[in-house]
This record gives C-alpha cells, structure tokens and sequence, in this order.
C-alpha cells in the first residue's frame, strides 16, 4: 500500500512523533511512505529522526517557500518541493493522513 | 504577449509573474501553457527564487521540455518552456 502523510506542525507537537512512529511502522510492514511537510511543520526537517526516514526509504519533500519564510536550512535527502509535489503525494497513494 | 526570438529559436509567448509565488507560480504558468498549441515555447518571468527549481521540475514532470533557465538580474530568471 501506499501511505501519504501531511505534516504542518512543529517539533513540539505530538504530531511529529506520531508521523515518525507511524512512518517506521509502515516501512517496517513493507509499504511505500510520502510525507509532505509545510507551514511550522518544516521545523520538523533538521531531526535526526527524519534523516533516518529518509535512510528507511520513506519519501519526505517540504514547501520551499515555507522553508525560505521561515529561514530553515536545506537538508540532504528531502526535496525543497512546492504544493505540485503536495498534490501529487495525494494522487498517488491510496491512503493519506492529515496531521496539523 | 509574443516576443521575438533571436536567431535559430521560434517565436514565444512571454508571461511576466514577477510578484507570485508557490503555488501561483506554477498554477499560472500551467493556465498559460493551456493556452498554447503542442511544439509552441513560453518564456516565464520569475523573481521566487523555489519557483525557479520547482516550476521547471514541475513541468517536465507533466511532459514539456524546459528549453533553458536564464538568470537576468538578481533574483530574476527567465524560463524557457516548450508545450508538450
């Protein structure tokens, strides 16, 4: 199966670590993962626990005019995406969860 | 707006999104391509600095060719695109 995932808020929140744990879980069980991250959620980018995702295979782009806004830096293995690659995570997959 | 090419290159239409940004970026550029005949070239504006990495991907990914990217001034690019 393929998982989409949006993420919008910040590293404080429970969300991240929901999104990372259910991330894990899904690679873990062998089906594709997308996350798109925008708006406070591109705070999220410079986590370890989100290279490791990347490391896993999950797929993660962010909103590079979110990521230039609030002066985050680029990270290796993330796309500095736009909401085309947001909608296309969306068309694609066959299931996709909100957290924001 | 159809500007004249130099030459060895067909004439394009020209669309100016000086002031846009993500997702507008693209969305015009895309209602604009819309516009145009198969094999006919726009030449886009652009003063977003992700939208001169993300509109070009964006676009081959939906089958048209980027003909080239020309940086004019500090943040301002032209991009050159051919309808798919």
């Amino acid at each position: 199966m393929k998982l989409g995932i949006l993420l919008t808020t910040s590293p404080e929140n429970e969300n991240t670590n929901t999104v990372i744990e259910i991330s894990k879980a899904a690679r873990d069980e062998g089906h594709k993962v997308s996350i798109f991250i925008m708006y406070d959620g591109v705070y999220n980018v410079n986590k370890k626990e989100f290279a490791e995702l990347v490391d896993k295979g999950v797929d993660i782009a962010v909103c590079a005019l979110n990521v230039e806004q609030r002066k985050v830096g680029r990270v290796d293995g993330i796309l500095f995406g736009s909401q085309y690659d947001h909608a296309c995570i969306a068309s694609d997959v066959d299931r996709f969860i909100s957290f924001g | 707006m159809v500007i004249h090419a130099g030459y060895g290159e067909k004439m394009a239409t020209e669309l100016d999104l000086k002031g846009e940004i993500c997702p507008y970026t693209f969305v015009k550029t895309k209602l604009k391509l819309e516009e145009l005949e198969s094999g006919e070239e726009l030449v886009v504006t652009f003063d977003h600095a992700p939208a001169v990495e993300n509109v070009p991907r964006s676009l081959k990914n939906e089958g048209h060719k980027i003909m080239g990217i020309e940086q004019k001034a500090d943040h301002l690019w032209k991009v050159r695109i051919r309808k798919a």
